[in-house]
């Protein structure tokens, strides 16, 4: 099986993609993380297609089908509204995908933008003033801290996911710093300054290329944590808002209805946990293949 | 002749790892006899600390031994019981290892494991608290360690190299009562501070009368140390001798081959280095494991493997060259 | 610097008065559930790490995958269903049974003042109480250590000083006690911190959930009534309960490793 560009590579790329590939699948759990997140994010992209009612996602009524146990019409049940839950679980991995997406696409280069920086000017004022603050940071609990911004502005999807990219910075900074600054006094760094060459070009090409595996293991294990945070904070009402199917939201609206009506908080939970649990596992598996040890 | 101390028969060992089964030690004759000092010298990677470990039995996990005996005064400690092994670790036979810092607990004061030591090997003479605490700093002082008492208190991380390889020695000597295995003590060390460590060991071994097993690659060293030599080359003793007629007359090629690789100060040139590599445990070659290098080959070393033999007057090679 | 947080816009009081009310209600559960995690954990990673690739190794670490995966909300909804509904075994609401009266305030920790008014029924009935929500806070953080010690006793298990100590004939059991254990507790404890905030971060959500009248109840509350003195005095509080653990567990892992204490002496 080739994947297209496959001849421009090199006999070394080749060499390396082909044993990387050989130490990730001989693992059996890697194998099931890579299978359930393709298979979270082709329902999450074909969810109009596949769901075997669309139009459950948003503010429809059904009330001759509500609440209704799972069947063969409706494999998950229907909510109090008489929506599908199935559909709507599909649409809701859209959001938490969404969310971690945004998220990570946020953070990722800001934070490691500033954690080269930092760990290049070690001992500086620069480093004092970046570390200090990502201290700060971290040194909130997120969820804490999450909580506590999503409730100062209007709950909505959009501020939840403000929210947890203004406290998720620092871990790419705190990574970035320790590979930076580990590196720093390397001679290869060292040669590079004698050359003359400025400062942001020895840490993006020299500096940077270290970090790449590490950091894109870390993004892998972290779209696991930022659903866990994301539905929590839909959970308690601060995220995604009614009618949306956010994951968390439909937990919550469900739970009022247990015991009874236990389908239409168990099968999103059961989602949420599928969903986080096959990042865990491919990211765990990245982070074996590629041997990396900061994480 | 009086009974060997330890005698290793025909011994096979392999470890199993990811690409497979590593053939390590492949049918390995070894002795020692009572107060007996002896040499083994060999590379890295041909299976000296793997044979030594199988005499304590501490292989990792997973190492099997698929043949052999390995008699202890008579008795097979592969098929000892856990309390009779345990007898052996702890009041007969003991280890000092290549690594000293590897070798002690970094969370642990020198005090509490030498003291653990002591409270073990000696559980049969039940000795009060000070007691051991008093032979601890006896040994310390045995080992010529300045100021016991201090070190005691101290964690590793806070002495020098040497300091923990004396520790080390120390630590063997609790519980070497007949026999003392020494793998490259001193090697990661400096020269001089080396030259130290097998010069104590030396005294030591003598004033006891214990045995020693001393692996090392100064050749010098083991020249000065030991009454014979063996050498093992990828798995098989290929050689024994007693330590001078082998250096003055080695038989197997890969002995000579040895020699002539030390630099000597005396003039001569740059010295040649072997030819070749150690061969793949995994696929190891059907006939002699040194065959595929050594310049004397014939063709029955390459199908049949040479037996460990006597030539006579303690010296035993395993080479077609010698029948 | 007067210790003055304002007040609360809801309850019309100061917010440090709040906090000295429902603090200690919420260290409780903390606590319980730090113990119950560590202790479990160490139990089970103990033994996951020495019979490496048993049947019960390999349960632990699906355990372990899971625990960590599943939010703790959901582990509360689900102890809500069995304990609430199908197996009523333990009580899912409140700190205490209707119709028990409450003990004396001494230190607003309600195990601790049963204690001392002598009150054993209080005791015993409380603490049936706190077993759920403490349980739904350490279920992810049991996974999570049990993971981490396990792993370090793989990794310390190859390490020359074990097998130097199985050679001087040091017992098995002395060995995995101490030679063992204490090396690979390290990077427990020192992840410590980060539980405990973790721990503090979800008692808003499960105290929510269980009723409990704790700090996090209150901020949850807070936040959804938007009383923004109260919340913001919520996180500095958090903050500050957070640092000082950090410096102590800091100050406990300089004195579990030496090599720590000396690389500081050093620098």
């Amino acid at each position: 099986m080739k994947f297209p560009l496959w001849d421009r590579l090199s006999e070394d790329q080749k060499e390396t993609i082909k044993k990387n590939w050989h130490k990730f699948s001989t693992n059996p759990l890697s194998i099931i993380g890579l299978c359930s997140v393709i298979t979270v994010i082709f329902v999450a992209v074909f969810a109009p297609w596949l769901a075997p009612s669309p139009q459950s996602w948003g503010r429809w009524v059904d009330f001759s089908h509500a609440s209704l146990p799972p069947s063969w019409k409706y494999l998950f049940g229907t909510d109090i509204f008489g929506r599908d839950v199935l559909s709507r679980t599909m649409f809701g991995f859209r959001y938490d995908l969404l969310m971690a997406l945004c998220i990570l696409g946020m953070v990722v280069l800001p934070g490691t933008f500033l954690g080269l920086v930092a760990g290049y000017y070690k001992e500086t004022w620069i480093d004092t003033v970046i570390m200090r603050i990502s201290d700060i940071f971290l040194s909130i609990p997120s969820l804490v801290l999450a909580l506590a911004i999503c409730a100062l502005l209007e709950p909505s999807l959009f501020n939840s996911m403000m929210a947890v990219s203004v406290l998720w910075w620092p871990w790419y900074t705190r990574l970035a710093y320790g590979i930076t600054s580990s590196l720093r006094n390397e001679y290869f760094v060292q040669a590079a300054e004698l050359m003359g060459a400025n400062p942001f070009s020895i840490m993006f090409r020299e500096i940077l290329p270290n970090c790449l595996s590490p950091i894109f293991t870390k993004m892998t294990l972290d779209v696991g944590w930022v659903i866990l945070i994301g539905s929590t904070l839909s959970f308690v009402g601060l995220g995604a808002q009614e009618p949306l199917p956010a994951l968390g939201n439909m937990v919550a609206q469900g739970s009022k209805y247990m015991p009874d009506y236990w389908w239409m908080a168990i099968f999103p939970a059961l989602a949420i946990a599928f969903t986080i649990l096959g990042f865990n596992l491919l990211g765990d598996g990245i982070r074996d293949m590629w041997a990396v040890e900061e994480i | 002749m009086p009974e060997q101390l330890i005698e290793i028969e025909d011994l096979y060992v392999n470890y199993k790892i990811y690409e497979g089964i590593l053939k390590v030690i492949n049918g390995v004759q070894f002795k020692v006899g009572e107060r007996e000092k002896v040499g083994l010298i060999g590379e890295s990677g041909c299976g000296k600390t793997t044979t030594m470990r199988a005499i304590m039995r501490i292989l990792a996990d997973n190492a099997m031994v698929t043949n052999g005996r390995i008699l202890y005064k008579g008795k097979d400690t592969l098929k000892m019981s856990d309390d009779e092994i345990q007898r052996i670790r702890r009041e007969h036979v003991s280890m000092i290892f290549q690594d000293p810092t590897a070798a002690l607990n970094p969370v642990f004061t020198v005090g509490d494991q030498l003291i653990d030591v002591i409270r073990y090997s000696t559980k049969r003479e039940k000795l009060t608290k000070k007691e051991m605490m008093d032979r601890a700093i006896k040994v310390l002082k045995d080992a010529a360690l300045p100021d016991p008492e201090r070190i005691l208190k101290n964690y590793p991380v806070m002495l020098s190299g040497g300091m923990r390889q004396r520790i080390c020695i120390a630590m063997a000597l609790v519980s070497a009562g007949d026999l003392l295995i020494a793998d490259e003590p001193g090697t990661n060390l400096d020269v001089t501070i080396e030259d130290q460590i097998l010069r104590l060991i030396g005294r030591l071994v003598e004033e006891r009368g214990t045995s020693i097993i001393l692996i090392s690659h100064a050749l010098g060293a083991v020249k000065g140390l030991v009454d014979k030599v063996y050498v093992m080359y990828a798995g098989n003793m290929v050689e024994v001798a007693p330590t001078r007629d082998l250096f003055s007359e080695p038989l197997h090629p890969y002995t000579s081959n040895l020699f002539k690789t030390v630099p000597k100060l005396t003039g001569g040139g740059i010295p040649q280095a072997i030819k070749g590599r150690i061969p793949d445990y995994i696929n190891p070659p059907q006939g002699c494991r040194f065959s595929s290098r050594c310049e004397q080959a014939m063709p029955i070393c390459m199908k049949e493997q040479p037996p460990f033999m006597s030539t006579g007057e303690g010296r035993s090679v395993a080479c077609f060259l010698y029948g | 610097m007067r210790g003055d947080l304002g007040e609360s816009l809801v309850s019309k009081r100061p917010v440090m008065k709040d906090f000295v009310t429902f603090f200690p209600a919420s260290l409780e559960l903390v606590i319980f559930s730090i113990v119950i995690s560590t202790v479990l954990s160490i139990i089970i990673g103990a033994i996951a790490g020495r019979k490496a690739n048993s049947l019960f190794d390999n349960l632990v670490r699906v355990f372990s995958y899971i625990g960590i995966a599943v939010p703790t909300f959901v582990w509360a909804v689900i102890s809500l269903f069995i304990f609430g509904y199908v197996w009523k075994v333990l009580p899912v609401m409140g700190q205490l049974s209707i119709g028990i009266a409450r003990p004396p305030i001494v230190t607003g920790m309600m195990s601790v003042d049963s204690l001392f008014a002598g009150r054993w029924d209080v005791f015993a009935n409380h603490f049936k109480h706190m077993v759920l929500p403490s349980m739904c806070m350490a279920i992810s953080r049991i996974a999570q250590d049990a993971k981490i010690l396990r792993a370090g006793i793989v990794e310390n298990l190859k390490k020359d000083y074990i097998t130097a100590a199985v050679s001087y004939g040091i017992p098995d059991r002395k060995i995995m006690l101490s030679y063992l254990l204490k090396p690979s507790l390290i990077p427990l404890v020192s992840i410590m911190g980060m539980e405990i905030a973790g721990a503090m971060g979800g008692s808003f959500i499960i105290e929510t959930i269980f009723n409990w009248p704790g700090f996090g109840r209150y901020g949850m509350w807070a936040m959804l009534n938007k009383d923004l003195n109260a919340v913001v005095a919520s996180v500095m509080l958090m903050g500050l309960f957070f640092a000082t653990f950090n410096i102590i567990v800091d100050v406990i892992v300089a004195y579990l490793d030496p090599r720590i204490r000396v690389m500081e002496r050093a620098k």
